[in-house]
């Protein structure tokens, strides 16, 4: 009990001592956020923030400038201060190695201020970190890495995505936001030997999509032997476009690999392209789910215009592709408002026949979202119709 | 000095082995608060290393299907379901399972989000009670709603992971609001490893009016002013600090909780979803994603955040409070007892509690012979592969000592050949 109590108490103080040591930060972080000191030239401005500033300890400015949850500018300036403050030599140790956890995280913070500070001393760190043996270290050396608006910072990510150094997607996502552009270190990715390299050149690309010619330099990565490189190209000629987005795109309809096939498919639908739909609809009837999902979504984000290149797969052997055929009609809104004409008796007699298809792909549950659906003062008349077609035999199907 | 009896003597030998006991209870618990504070001390300097910004618009982050069940939740459900569609992170749906509500739940909903019914085909990989209908919000397409026949929150889950189309699932509670960086923190540390970490979760705090929190400032929450609230609140952070930042380091994490649980949804179907035979489904599928990957010798990772990602509604009245807890430990017990985890070693008990779960109202009883039996603490197979759990009864006097062989015969039942791994595969590598 003495012991537990005893925890308590000491938790409690803890908290209390924290609240004290952070209250002078809080009231330094308000005064720098007063609009006149943002007014002033920089170098009154910076002589303002170092009185703001100088009472504080250097442990505390550097959990400040550290911390990603204070705001951006708030943290910039306190790391600009440390510098001034002639801390550069003592962060540089803390950032050049470290020996043990709490080093470790003493490391990274120093990186973190170095980098905030844009001093020209992180670069260089930044890449001996990048070499560490330590997985948080690199992962750290990644993220700052991103945030400086060097190429030298980008070549390095780079040599970092083709050797493996950290996860991929990461580092993809560092260079993907990185803060000017970097075409040109990107596009010989496209033809790495390493496929990972090749995958997410193709994606990365999708970021300059403004940039012409872009889809004549994918459009041979479609032919990669790597599946994943086949699904990045082509999911990025989606994005591109240009005259060899759609005819790339095409070729990999039948690829034998699922997920190239479902990219693929939404490459087409990311076009825009109505006159594709007749080049989709066969995947209503793939052996995968995904890719009955993507055709789907495709089709439904091309339009209510592709329902000639549907209908017919709504008497399809395939139950799946009669199936997804009902569901891009009902989900296109057409077959509400084709059994509404047909109530109203101002549908072809064909239509009959297309609804009555439908029913039968759609099955039992279609009829019900489709009542659901419909206006209540159609509801009767719907029910009507759908006696005489015959659609009560529909859950049957 | 009168000479000692054999009742005098007796009584020393219990007090001794109790006092024993005592002692080795509590170096364990030290021992927890001590690994728990540095695994915490590690996710906050890591917190503070990271980029959320640029996390929460990469487009590289994996997308999410977000499956909240959802059982006479009419009071709460649609600030939990505005909690999470405001979740900060670049792409991920919602699919509320309303799992034969009897109150308004799927009226507030439809009226809410203008649910439109339609038909949708997905693959009933994993079995569940018949759907009625399946609604798409026309206000945020980011959201399912799937209306179908009562059969427990694990029903429920599994009838949201057939229809879930990314590849991470997270699975909520339908009585609990949600923080709007709640995704974006767990997903960090899944998206850092994709390949060993299978699941992530975290902390939630409790309040009699999970809604009010919604609607808070951002900033420091207020504690609920209820004393049995408080009590509650102040349980589960023990827990959680305490036990689960430490099991969470020591990768042997006992329980994703429902409230907030990140699965790669492979792993999930492989495994054949969450068990309808147990009460708490979240303990039992933690228990066999950690068994199957050590039986196969596959780099596993359950992880557990030091965040509170949201606020979730407690027991309100103590014998509420008392059925829930006796049920948690119930429901540990059964699991430890059918999994083969446990090994020919058996199980042997430890007053220790856990708590995290708030799904209590699944209308499905359980289904185990054993649910005498109130607490275990199972080891087996090395420090890995240990789970600790346990319970103390009401009357304070430890029950149970369990001894049990292996019984693995209900576990294959439930795990269901599948290829799902192949959806997976090309990818995982390239991420």
């Amino acid at each position: 009990m003495c012991l537990w109590t005893g925890l308590s108490g000491l938790t409690l103080v803890e908290r209390a001592l924290h609240d004290r040591r952070w209250a002078p930060v809080r009231d330094a972080l308000a005064r720098l956020r007063d609009p006149a000191l943002h007014t002033l030239p920089a170098a009154e401005r910076a002589r303002r923030v170092d009185a703001l500033l100088a009472p504080l300890g250097a442990r505390t400015l550097d959990r400040v400038a550290a911390d990603s949850a204070v705001p951006g500018w708030a943290a910039e300036t306190v790391a600009a201060h440390l510098v001034r403050r002639g801390a550069v030599e003592r962060l540089a140790r803390s950032a050049s190695a470290h020996r043990g956890a709490a080093a470790k995280w003493r490391r990274v913070a120093a990186l973190r201020i170095l980098v905030r500070a844009r001093h020209g001393r992180a670069l260089e760190l930044l890449e001996r970190a990048l070499a560490d043996p330590d997985r948080e270290v690199v992962g750290a050396a990644v993220g700052l890495l991103g945030m400086l608006d060097e190429r030298r910072a980008a070549r390095l990510l780079l040599g970092a995505l083709t050797g493996g150094t950290y996860a991929p997607s990461r580092v993809a996502t560092a260079l993907d936001h990185f803060p000017v552009p970097i075409l040109d270190l990107i596009r010989p990715l496209l033809r790495h030997p390493a496929p990972v390299a090749r995958f997410w050149g193709a994606t990365l690309l999708a970021r300059y999509r403004e940039t012409p010619g872009l889809d004549a330099e994918l459009a041979p990565l479609v032919r990669d032997p790597d599946p994943g490189v086949r699904k990045a190209a082509v999911e990025t000629l989606g994005l591109v476009g240009g005259p060899e987005a759609a005819p790339s795109a095409r070729a990999l309809l039948g690829d034998p690999v699922w997920y190239v096939r479902a990219h693929a498919a939404r490459a087409l639908g990311d076009l825009r392209r109505r006159d594709l739909a007749a080049a989709v609809t066969p995947l209503l009837a793939d052996r995968e789910w995904w890719v009955r999902l993507a055709a789907k979504e495709t089709l439904e984000a091309m339009g209510p215009a592709v329902w000639p290149d549907v209908v017919p797969y709504l008497s399809h052997a395939d139950r799946f592709a009669r199936n997804g055929a009902a569901e891009v009609l009902q989900n296109l809104g057409l077959l509400d408002t084709w059994i509404v004409e047909a109530a109203r008796g101002l549908a072809p007699p064909e239509r009959l026949q297309v609804l009555r298809q439908a029913a039968g792909a759609g099955e039992a549950g279609l009829l019900g979202a489709l009542r659901e659906r419909v206006e209540p003062g159609f509801r009767q008349a719907v029910d009507q119709l759908v006696a005489e077609l015959g659609f009560q035999r529909a859950g049957e199907g | 000095m009168a000479a000692e009896g054999p009742l005098h003597v007796l009584l020393q030998g219990i007090v001794l082995v109790c006092a024993a006991y005592l002692g080795t209870v509590y170096v364990l618990f030290l021992g927890l608060i001590a690994v728990g504070a540095v695994e915490s001390a590690v996710r906050a300097r890591e917190r503070r290393a990271e980029r959320y910004d640029v996390l929460a618009t990469s487009r590289f982050t994996i997308p999410v299907s977000v499956i909240v069940p959802a059982y006479n939740e009419e009071v709460v459900i649609l600030p939990v379901v505005r909690s999470l569609l405001a979740l900060e992170y670049p792409e991920f749906e919602v699919i509320v399972v309303n799992d034969g509500s009897r109150d308004r739940t799927l009226e507030l909903l439809e009226r809410e989000f203008r649910l439109i019914p339609r038909e949708v085909f997905f693959r009933r990989v994993l079995a569940c009670e018949p759907v009625r209908a399946i609604y798409r919000s026309a206000v945020d397409p980011r959201l399912t709603v799937v209306d179908k026949g009562n059969g427990g929150k694990a029903d429920a889950l599994n009838c949201g992971i057939n229809l879930a189309r990314y590849r991470y699932l997270c699975c909520v509670d339908g009585d609990t609001v949600y923080v709007r960086d709640a995704l974006l923190k767990g997903m960090r540390l899944a998206v850092r490893d994709p390949a060993t970490v299978l699941g992530v979760t975290s902390h939630v705090a409790i309040s009699r009016r999970p809604e009010a929190a919604a609607a808070a400032e951002p900033g420091p929450a207020r504690p609920d002013r209820s004393l049995l609230t408080s009590f509650q609140h102040l349980d589960y952070l023990r827990a959680f600090f305490n036990n689960r930042l430490a099991w969470s380091r020591w990768g042997f994490m006992l329980c994703a909780v429902g409230a907030f649980a990140i699965w790669r949804r492979d792993v999930v179907r492989d495994l054949g979803g969450f068990s309808r035979a147990f009460t708490c489904e979240d303990i039992e599928l933690t228990f066999r994603v950690h068994e199957r990957h050590l039986r196969e010798r596959r780099p596993c990772q359950v992880l557990c955040l030091p965040d509170t990602v949201g606020t979730t509604e407690g027991p309100d009245r103590v014998s509420r409070l008392v059925s829930q807890r006796a049920r948690w430990q119930r429901v540990i017990t059964e699991t430890v007892w059918h999994s083969p985890a446990t090994g020919r070693w058996g199980s042997s008990a430890s007053p220790t509690t856990s708590s995290g779960r708030s799904w209590r109202r699944s209308s499905r009883p359980s289904r185990s012979r054993r649910s005498r039996w109130h607490g275990v603490w199972a080891c087996s197979g090395g420090a890995r592969s240990a789970c600790c759990s346990g319970s103390l009864r009401s009357n304070g006097i430890l029950t149970t000592v369990a001894i049990r062989l292996q019984d693995a015969g209900c576990y294959e039942q439930l795990e269901k050949p599948s290829a799902s791994r192949r959806e997976i595969g090309g990818r995982e590598s390239a991420l």
